[in-house]
């Protein structure tokens, strides 16, 4: 069976003009991985990582500038929007901010019924009501919530109202970008919950986007860490968590600080200040304090370290766990 | 420890009410606060809590109408803020209680330097010439990791980083050698690797600066880190507080329980436990106990009487009907 | 519809701690009122003469006097009401919706679509908009559809420019995105999506032209270019009093002042409805 979605060395550069002045960024570069159908994949990275800009090349919500995109085997990175449509009732996404990713002006109703007319599934105005509300119990809401606007709704529901139009075309794949991060920590572990239930009941396969470590632990199977633009680190979960390899990963699960406050990470933030992109050696350089005089010179390549763990670092951390916490 | 030293802030029986076209919001209710000579409160709690609104009381910062602080006393070496004049204020305000927020961009004026404000605020506040400010300012700078600080100063706010504007911030609050910093959620618009070197920065300034800290946040992980004693604030009300190795490791509240239930960690997979429901509307709260509609151990006394804040271990209060059945 | 009574509600309340947009509210009611009831209000048939009584000044029987021909002016200012409104109303919701799909079309598909429509735009804001409407009417006659062309073609350029900005505030939105990952299409990205929730500036601005509009047409009016006698119109007779203006004042005072009264009203108006969306009332 083919990967439900499958990312070959992506590459996304986008220009911007100030005062006529071109200049180029490059946001991904040389992302290329798969995802099986079934699995939550997670993508984790700080802001201006590319972790977005990968999650919207795959909805195609953005076309890359080189490299492919096959999802069930096709690919689909030339197709025009016309072609694509059948895919985007296959593989849909879910926005970071419940409170702009929902027209303002629409109720639920007028919300989740859209994609059926959009694609032609049921046109019927009573029978997609039916529908409407069978998703909205899905997600945990109810038929009195169907002539409601967005803006009567707390950041949660919104959420789950954003959750129901994804799921209302019947998807395979969706593209999760950060669905938690503008929540309240008790609302986000309902829609995580959620989340999780919906992924069981319904067949589903994630790309989890996030910058939480504790959201992403929860959710995913397998995790990539992405570091300006590129995959520094890719691995199952647990093995992820318990021996990171790049020092950035490291760097990332000792930077959160923890709720118990037992469990304390002293480590030295000084050096550890700015993020250069430098054009020889590796990324991470000006904050590694692992650095190889050959980090300096040559950029390193994403090398296997097992079946399954993949690093991009010339001096990867081996111990078998540097996480100080739960002994 | 936070017994032996002195009180520099006191907020006594808080209240304060917001007008809106749908109604008065019922935004703060009763609080007291204290704050300890050189230690570090962490205010914690979800959106619309009030906890960003109480310590912005403190400053004066609201605005009236349509603001109202209806009630209670905030002093400051004994001194009711409330009551001071507005130049006495002024004085305090940055001289004496400093104050950053989450978002330095809002309170930076993108049209000058860093040099020019900074200097501008240290020229005010501690009444020295520009060649002094202007040392001052570089010295500060250089505490809080901006090693080239000269060129910190000749450049505009948007030309820095998130993270280094933070910096700035907590510099210009510092150059002017505060006794107390409000931190108003100063690292939930950062990168968890900022968060962390912001925060190491504000407790190595508590400790050379011999500072209070009040420090406002959602993330009860940051003030697991970084702060001594807890307030856990839910929908205007104060419902535990005490030392954080009491109120993080043996919650008393429901509420500070779910928090701390629902939060992802990284080395503990188990279905999370959430808080069902949502923050009520302050506009009409429910009766009695706010979080009793979403309490699994509420009852029917939850549903009529407020619970008061007690005391129920030596520095850990509590306001539960039902604290005694929780207990560990 | 909800939403929008909704809204409608929230900014009438805004509205009334606004005294001056209060004021204006109710002289342009009090104006709508008398266009709508002309008939019913005025004491004589607004074309009747009484060629004895030329020139009269205001008296019980004529409280704001006669004019030249006789007509009792107080019949006229109401009757012209109804005229001056009209053409302005129609004039105003023509270049409003003309200008709404322009604009919108260049702010959301941009590129060459945009750079021609608003530099089509730009020319007609390099002409001064009398102008322009002079030079239309010249051309095609002072006929009332020519008038409300004219007054609606010189207003156009405004619209769109609003239009287009607010659209391509709502374009970079993420709920358009969304609507692009469940298969909308283009169009009805637009008409769907973006373009409902740009109509507000629209609204402030559709008041604020209601007050250029009917200067133009009285302007229009009082060059003889405008509504032609004996239709009632307010410009129009203040240019026939012009003459006489220093033996009868009172034939000139009063179409001048309606004028006056509902240029200011609607300006009021569209002030205060901008204080009143400015900051914005969605999502609290």
């Amino acid at each position: 069976m083919n990967p439900i979605v499958q990312v070959e060395d992506l590459k996304k550069v986008f220009r911007t003009q100030n005062f006529g002045r071109v200049s180029k960024i490059t946001a991904v570069e040389g992302v290329s991985f798969t995802i099986q159908r079934g699995e939550t994949l997670g993508l984790i990275g700080e802001s201006g990582s590319g972790k977005t800009t990968v999650g919207r090349m795959i909805v195609k919500l953005l076309n890359p500038s080189s490299g492919h995109i096959k999802l069930d085997g096709h690919d689909v990175t030339h197709l025009n929007e016309k072609a694509f449509k059948p895919f985007r009732k296959r593989f849909q996404i879910v926005f970071q901010d419940p409170y702009s990713s929902l027209n303002p002006r629409m109720t639920v109703l007028q919300l989740l019924s859209r994609p059926l007319s959009v694609f032609g599934i049921e046109k019927d105005r009573k029978k997609q009501r039916m529908k409407v509300i069978e998703v909205l119990h899905d997600v945990g809401l109810h038929e009195e919530h169907l002539n409601r606007y967005p803006h009567e709704f707390s950041g949660g529901q919104r959420q789950r109202v954003a959750v129901a139009r994804a799921l209302m075309t019947k998807p395979e794949f969706i593209v999760l970008d950060e669905p938690t991060s503008a929540l309240d920590v008790s609302v986000q572990a309902q829609i995580l919950n959620l989340l999780r239930q919906l992924k069981a009941a319904h067949n589903l396969t994630y790309l989890f986007i996030s910058h939480d470590l504790g959201v992403i632990h929860y959710m995913c199977d397998r995790v990539l860490v992405m570091y300006m633009g590129e995959i520094v680190e890719s691995a199952p979960t647990e093995e992820l968590f318990t021996s990171p390899a790049h020092p950035y990963t490291r760097f990332l699960m000792e930077s959160i600080p923890d709720p118990d406050p037992e469990l304390t990470n002293e480590i030295d933030y000084v050096n550890k200040v700015k993020a250069l992109q430098s054009t020889y050696g590796c990324n991470f350089l000006s904050r590694c304090d692992r650095a190889l005089p050959n980090c300096f010179d040559r950029h390193p390549e994403l090398v296997k370290l097992s079946s399954n763990h993949l690093v991009r670092c010339h001096n990867p951390l081996k111990e078998a766990s540097v996480w100080k916490r739960d002994g | 420890m936070s017994s032996v030293s002195a009180k520099v802030l006191e907020i006594k029986d808080l209240q304060v009410r917001f007008d809106t076209e749908d109604g008065v919001v019922k935004a703060v209710e009763d609080v007291n606060l204290d704050l300890f000579s050189g230690e570090m409160l962490g205010v914690v709690g979800e959106t619309g809590c009030g906890k960003s609104v109480t310590l912005q009381s403190v400053l004066r910062l609201l605005p009236t109408p349509p603001t109202r602080i209806t009630r209670g006393q905030i002093l400051f070496h004994g001194e009711n803020l409330l009551d001071v004049s507005e130049e006495r204020m002024n004085e305090i305000r940055g001289g004496k209680i400093a104050m950053i927020f989450q978002e330095p961009m809002t309170s930076l004026n993108p049209v000058f330097t860093i040099g020019e404000q900074m200097r501008d605020v240290i020229e005010q506040h501690r009444r020295v010439g520009k060649r002094k400010a202007n040392s001052i300012a570089i010295r500060a700078l250089i505490e809080v990791g901006l090693e080239d600080a000269e060129v910190v100063l000749s450049k505009y706010p948007h030309e820095l980083s998130g993270g280094q504007r933070q910096r700035v911030m907590i510099a210009m609050a510092l150059s002017c050698q505060p006794e107390i910093l409000i931190a108003d959620e100063p690292t939930t618009a950062l990168d968890v690797s900022i968060q962390a070197q912001i925060l190491a920065i504000i407790k190595h300034l508590r400790q050379t600066h011999n500072m209070s800290v009040l420090l406002v946040t959602h993330n009860l992980g940051v003030v697991a880190q970084t702060c001594d004693r807890v307030a856990v604030m839910y929908a205007g009300y104060v419902v535990e507080k005490g030392e954080k190795f009491g109120v993080l490791k043996a919650p008393l509240h429901p509420y500070t329980r779910g928090l701390l239930e629902s939060i992802p960690r990284s080395r503990k997979v188990r279905e999370l436990r959430s808080i069902p429901g949502s923050v009520p509307n302050l506009i009409d709260p429910p009766e009695g106990c706010r979080f009793h509609p979403r309490c699994s151990f509420a009852t029917e006394v939850c549903k009529r009487e407020v619970p008061i804040l007690e005391e129920a271990k030596p520095g850990h209060f509590v306001a539960c009907h039902h604290w005694r059945r929780l207990g560990y | 519809m909800k939403n929008w009574f909704c809204s409608v509600r929230i900014i009438y309340r805004r509205l009334r701690k606004n005294r001056l947009a209060v004021v204006g509210f109710w002289i342009i009611v009090a104006f709508i009122f008398t266009a709508l009831f002309a008939p019913w209000i005025a004491p004589y048939d607004p074309s009747e003469q009484d060629l004895l009584a030329s020139l009269e000044g205001p008296s019980v029987a004529h409280p704001m006097g006669v004019d030249f021909f006789g007509r009792d002016i107080l019949s006229r200012v109401i009757w012209g009401t109804r005229v001056s409104l009209t053409i302005a109303l129609m004039a105003v919701a023509i270049s409003a919706i003309v200008g709404a799909l322009l604009g919108s079309l260049a702010g959301f598909y941009g590129g060459i679509l945009d750079e021609v429509i608003m530099r089509i735009m730009d020319v007609f804001l390099a002409i001064p908009s009398i102008l322009l409407a002079i030079a239309i009417v010249a051309a095609l006659g002072p006929r009332t559809s020519n008038l409300v062309f004219a007054v609606s073609l010189s207003t156009i350029p405004e619209f769109a420019r609003i239009a287009r900005s607010a659209v391509l505030v709502e374009r970079s939105k993420e709920y358009i995105e969304a609507a692009r990952a469940i298969g909308e299409s283009r169009l009805s990205m637009l008409f769907r999506y973006a373009l409902p929730n740009s109509l507000i500036p629209m609204v402030v601005q559709a008041s604020l032209r209601m007050a250029t509009a009917i200067l133009s047409v009285s302007g229009l009016g009082f060059l003889g270019l405008g509504v032609q006698p004996p239709t009632p119109e307010w410009g129009t007779d203040l240019s026939l009093a012009r003459t006489y203006l220093e033996i009868a004042p009172h034939a000139g005072i009063f179409p001048g002042i309606a004028i006056f009264l509902s240029v200011i009203g609607f300006n009021f108006l569209g002030d205060g409805l901008n204080e009143a969306l400015n900051p914005r009332l969605k999502d609290r």
